[in-house]
C-alpha cells in the first residue's frame, strides 16, 4: 500500500471550514467581550451614581455618636451627676415587611401602646423611635426578637448616683439630654457636647469590618463649691426640722464668708432628679434663690450697722425700748415683750423692734436705702444658679410713713435666702460682700475655662463689721439666740420671725417664717449658715425652730472641716445618744436602691449592674444587723492618731506611678480622667494622716 | 514496505524557543503570586478589619463597664446611705464636740477650704481684701 497522494478538491472545503470556525469563534468572543464591556459601561457608566449610593445604603451605615455629657463633682471631686451610654429602640417603617405583627410584638416587651406604635409604622416612612433609652433587659428582648427593620441607637442617659442631695442645686436634664433645672441647665452650653459621627462598613451578615470615626467634642466637667458631706449635714438636719414642726418647707445655706463659696444648699421638700417627673412642682423650686419671703428681724442688723458706720451710736448706747410700743404714721409697733432701757447690743440681743425702728428714724429713708441696697438687697447676687430674684425693694420714693419703721424690722422688704447669707458673710469676713459661687471650675482635660474671680466690695468698714460680730456674739450668749450656742466654739447670729403675707396682701397671723442665721466660729468665721423654716406648726419663733437646727449643722461641719475648737469650756447640752432606730423611709428607699437589690443595665456586662436610681424597691436589712447597744456617752473619739504621711506632688506623673506611691504611703487614692496628672487635692507638701483620700486629676498633655 | 527507522533523529533543541517559553512560565507565576499576594494582603485587611472592630467594640464595652463602676462607687459612698448603715447597723451616733479629741491630724490647710488646689482667687472691686481675722 503505497502513500496517498493528497487530494487537493478535499482540502480546499477543510481549509474554509476551519476558517470559518475560526471566524464563527472571533465573532462569538467579540460579541462576548462587547456584551460584557457594555454591561461594564452600563453599570459602571451610566447607572454608577444610583448603583453606588444602592451598595453604600446596603453595606455602610453612619451613625451619630451622642457627645458624652460632662460629669458634675462637688468640691472633693465626687461625682454628683454623671452620663452613661443606654440602648434606644428605633424602626424603619419602609424596612418592616409586616408593621401589624412587629407592633405586636415589640409593644408587650418595651411596655409601649401597640395602637400608638402602628400608627407611627403607618404615618412614618423612613425613621420612627420605638422606645428611648430601654433598660438593657427591654434591650435584650428585643435584639432576641431578631426584627428586620428595627435598630438600635446608642444614647446617653443621665444618673445621679447621690439620688436626692443637692437636687435642686444640681438640676436635672429631660429626654434630649437637655438641663432643664440647675447647674444642668445654667451650664447646659459647656456640659453638652458636640456629636460625632461613625461610618460603619458592614457584610451581609451586618458585622462590621470597617469603621471610620469621626470623634466628636465630649462635653466639660464642672466641679461645684458644694461639699457632699456638708449638704448631706444640712439636707438632714433640715429635713428632720421640718418633719418634727410639720412646715410646708424649708431652706439651709452653708456658705464660706471669705470667698463666698456655697458649700451646702439644702431645700425642704425635695425631689429626686434620676426620677424627677414624681417631684411636686414645689419640690423642684430652688428656695435659695427662687424664693422671696420677709426676713424679719435677721434684717436688724442693717438698720444697726449703718447707724454704727454713721457713728449716730454706739453699741453701748442706751436706747429707751418705750415700754416695747411706738406709733408710727398712726400704726403701733410692739415688741414681742416689753423691753425698757437697753444698750444698742442688747436692744438686739432681745430684737427690740422699738429700739431698731428709733436707730432707723435716725438714719432717714435714704441713708437706710442706700445701706440695704449696699448689702445687695434689691439685686440678683450673681450666683450661678438659674431662676434667681432679686426680691423686692421699694425706692423711698414709694415708701409710706410706716415704712421706715417696717423696712428696718424687715417686714416690708422681701429677701431671697441667699441675699441674707450673703449679707451675714460680710459681716464675718471683715465687711466684704462677695458674690455668692456655686461653680468652683468647668474643664475638659487639661484645659480649664477662665471663670471670673469671686468679685465682691466693701459694704462695711472692717471696725462697724467687727463691732457687729461683737453684737451678734452677744445675741447668741445672753439674748433671742441661746439655742444657737455650739458645744467647743463661738457662734455669733440672729434669730428672726416674721408673719407671712396672705393672698389678700395682708399679714396672716397663723403663718409665720421662722429663721436663723449666723457664722461660727465667731472669732474666725469658717462657716455662714442660714435656716429658714417655712409656716411651721405650732412653735415658729426662729429662736425655737431654725437655731436649733443651725446648731446641727455648724457643729458637725466645724468638726468635718477639723477648725480647731475656739471655746471648749463650753458645752451647752450634754451628749443624749439617741437610742438607734430603724432608718426613715427615705433612707430604707435609698437602701433598696443599692447593689443588693439592683436594676442590671448592663447586657454587655451583667455582672457590673450599678444602681437604678429611680425605682426604689422593697429595702433589704441584713437579718444579723444589730443595733450597738454600748454607752456611748461617755465614749471618746480620738481622730489623727495615725501617723502622718506628707502628700507627694503627683504633677507629671502616670497612673500607675501616682497608684504605687499612694499605695507605699497607705494613702487612698482617687483618680479623675486619664493621662498624666495635672491636679491633686490636698495639695502637694501637706501633712496627712495615712488613709487619706487623694484625689488626682490626669488629663492628656 | 520499507521500514522507516527515526529514532535516530533527535530533533534540534531550539534554544530561543525554550527561554521564551520559560520566560512565559516565570510572568504567568509572577503574575499569579502577585494576584495571589493582593488577594492575601485582601483578605487579610478584611480579617484585620473584624478584628480591629472586635477589639473596639470591646474597648467600649470595657470604658462602659469603667462608667459603670465609677458610678456605683458613687453611689456606694453616698454619704446618706452609709450614715444609715452607719446608724442603723452598727449602733453609731454623731460624736459631741466635747467626745472629740484631735492628736495631730490633718492640717488646717488641707482642709477642704483652705485647700490650695480648690481655692479660688478673688478680686475686691472696692475696698481691702477683707483681713485674715
Amino acid at each position: 500500500m503505497g502513500r496517498r497522494k493528497p487530494d487537493s478538491r478535499s482540502a480546499k472545503p477543510d481549509r474554509s471550514r476551519l476558517e470559518r470556525r475560526r471566524l464563527t469563534v472571533g465573532v462569538l468572543c467579540f460579541l462576548w467581550f462587547g456584551f460584557i464591556a457594555a454591561r461594564l459601561y452600563y453599570f459602571q457608566v451610566i447607572k454608577y451614581v444610583e448603583l453606588l449610593g444602592r451598595a453604600q445604603r446596603q453595606q455602610q451605615h453612619t451613625i451619630e455618636v451622642a457627645p458624652e455629657r460632662g460629669v458634675i463633682y462637688d468640691r472633693q471631686m465626687n461625682p454628683l451627676a454623671m452620663s452613661l451610654g443606654v440602648d434606644s429602640v428605633f424602626a424603619v417603617p419602609s424596612e418592616l415587611t409586616e408593621p401589624q405583627m412587629v407592633a405586636s410584638l415589640l409593644a408587650p416587651v418595651l411596655k409601649v401602646d401597640e395602637d400608638e406604635l402602628r400608627n407611627r409604622f403607618q404615618t412614618m416612612h423612613s425613621f420612627c423611635w420605638v422606645k428611648r433609652r430601654v433598660t438593657p433587659q427591654e434591650a435584650s428582648r428585643v435584639r432576641d426578637l431578631n426584627l428586620k427593620g428595627v435598630y438600635f441607637q446608642r444614647e446617653t442617659k443621665r444618673f445621679y448616683p447621690k439620688g436626692d442631695l443637692a437636687a435642686q442645686a444640681i438640676g436635672y436634664v429631660g429626654l434630649d439630654d437637655k438641663g432643664l433645672g440647675g447647674i444642668e441647665y445654667a451650664l447646659n452650653g459647656a456640659i453638652t457636647g458636640k456629636p460625632g459621627r461613625v461610618l460603619l462598613a458592614t457584610d451581609a451578615r451586618r458585622r462590621t469590618f470597617h469603621s471610620t470615626e469621626w470623634a466628636g467634642v465630649p462635653g466639660k466637667n464642672a466641679v461645684l463649691t458644694i461639699d457632699e458631706k456638708i449638704q448631706y449635714i444640712a439636707e438632714k438636719a433640715l429635713a428632720e426640722e421640718v418633719a418634727t414642726a410639720h412646715a410646708a418647707g424649708g431652706v439651709a445655706i452653708v456658705q464660706n464668708p471669705n470667698t463666698g463659696e456655697i458649700l451646702a444648699l439644702a431645700n425642704e421638700p425635695t425631689f429626686n432628679p434620676n426620677d424627677f417627673d414624681a417631684g411636686s412642682a414645689a419640690s423642684h423650686l430652688d428656695r435659695a434663690v427662687g424664693w422671696v419671703y420677709m426676713p424679719g428681724s435677721i434684717f436688724k442688723i442693717i438698720t444697726v450697722a449703718a447707724a454704727l458706720e454713721e457713728h449716730l451710736t454706739t453699741p453701748q448706747e442706751m436706747i429707751d425700748c418705750q415700754g416695747g410700743k411706738i406709733v408710727l404714721a398712726g400704726h403701733t409697733i410692739h415688741d414681742a415683750e416689753p423691753n425698757y432701757v437697753l444698750s444698742v447690743t442688747d436692744m438686739l440681743a432681745r430684737s427690740s423692734d422699738v429700739g431698731t425702728i428709733k436707730l432707723a428714724l435716725r438714719l432717714g429713708d435714704d441713708r437706710l436705702y442706700r445701706y440695704i441696697r449696699a448689702f445687695g438687697i434689691g439685686s440678683k447676687t450673681g450666683v450661678e444658679l438659674p431662676g434667681e430674684e432679686r426680691g423686692l425693694l421699694q425706692p423711698p420714693s414709694r415708701w409710706s410713713g410706716i415704712s421706715i419703721g417696717e423696712m428696718s424690722i424687715g417686714q416690708e422688704a422681701a429677701v431671697t435666702p441667699l441675699q441674707m447669707v450673703t449679707m451675714y458673710s460680710a459681716i464675718a469676713n471683715g465687711g466684704i460682700l462677695f458674690e455668692p459661687r456655686i461653680v468652683h471650675d468647668v474643664f475638659l482635660g487639661s484645659h480649664h475655662d477662665a471663670l471670673p474671680p469671686a468679685a465682691g466690695h466693701r459694704a462695711l468698714s472692717a471696725h462697724t463689721a467687727e463691732t457687729m460680730r461683737q453684737i451678734l456674739t452677744t445675741v447668741v450668749d445672753s439674748g433671742t439666740g441661746k439655742a444657737a450656742q455650739l458645744g467647743g466654739y463661738t457662734s455669733a447670729g440672729k434669730t428672726g420671725t416674721a408673719q407671712k403675707i396672705d393672698a389678700n396682701g395682708l399679714y396672716n397671723h397663723s403663718l409665720h417664717i421662722g429663721s436663723f442665721i449666723g457664722f461660727a466660729p465667731a472669732t474666725h468665721p469658717a462657716v455662714t449658715i442660714l435656716v429658714v423654716i417655712d409656716s411651721p406648726v405650732g412653735a415658729y419663733y426662729g429662736a425655737e425652730v431654725a437655731a436649733p437646727v443651725f446648731r446641727t449643722i455648724a457643729e458637725q461641719t466645724l468638726s468635718y472641716l477639723n477648725i480647731p475648737q475656739d471655746n471648749p469650756s463650753r458645752w451647752p447640752h450634754t451628749v443624749s445618744p439617741k437610742p438607734v432606730k430603724p432608718p426613715d423611709q427615705k433612707q430604707d428607699d435609698f437602701l433598696g436602691t443599692l447593689p443588693s437589690d439592683r436594676e442590671s443595665f448592663g447586657a454587655a456586662t451583667p455582672s457590673v449592674q450599678p444602681a437604678s436610681f429611680s425605682t426604689r424597691p422593697t429595702p433589704v436589712v441584713p437579718p444579723q444587723a444589730a443595733p450597738y447597744d454600748g454607752d456611748v456617752s461617755s465614749s471618746t473619739v480620738v481622730l489623727g492618731d495615725g501617723p502622718l504621711v506628707t502628700v507627694p506632688d503627683f504633677s507629671g506623673w502616670a497612673t500607675r506611678r501616682v497608684a504605687q506611691e499612694c499605695e507605699k504611703l497607705g494613702l487612698d487614692l482617687n483618680v479623675v480622667g486619664s493621662g498624666l496628672a495635672v491636679g491633686q487635692n490636698p495639695a502637694a507638701g501637706l501633712k496627712v494622716p495615712s488613709g487619706t483620700r487623694i484625689y488626682v486629676r490626669m488629663a492628656r498633655q | 514496505m520499507k521500514h522507516i527507522d527515526n529514532s535516530r533523529l533527535v530533533r534540534e533543541v531550539d534554544v530561543e524557543r525554550r527561554r521564551e517559553c520559560f520566560s512565559l512560565l516565570g510572568l504567568g507565576v509572577l503574575v499569579f503570586l502577585f494576584v495571589l499576594l493582593f488577594a492575601w494582603q485582601h483578605f487579610q485587611c478584611v480579617r484585620y478589619g473584624y478584628q480591629v472592630e472586635q477589639l473596639k467594640a470591646e474597648y467600649a464595652i470595657l470604658e462602659e463597664q469603667n462608667h459603670q463602676f465609677r458610678l456605683e462607687q458613687a453611689a456606694l459612698a453616698d454619704p446618706k446611705r452609709i450614715d444609715t448603715l452607719a446608724r442603723a447597723q452598727l449602733g453609731m451616733v454623731s460624736p459631741a464636740p466635747q467626745q472629740v479629741i484631735r492628736v495631730g491630724g490633718v492640717e488646717p490647710a488641707a482642709n477642704a477650704l483652705e485647700s490650695p488646689e480648690l481655692a479660688r482667687n478673688f478680686s475686691v472691686g472696692s475696698g481691702d481684701i477683707p483681713h485674715e481675722p
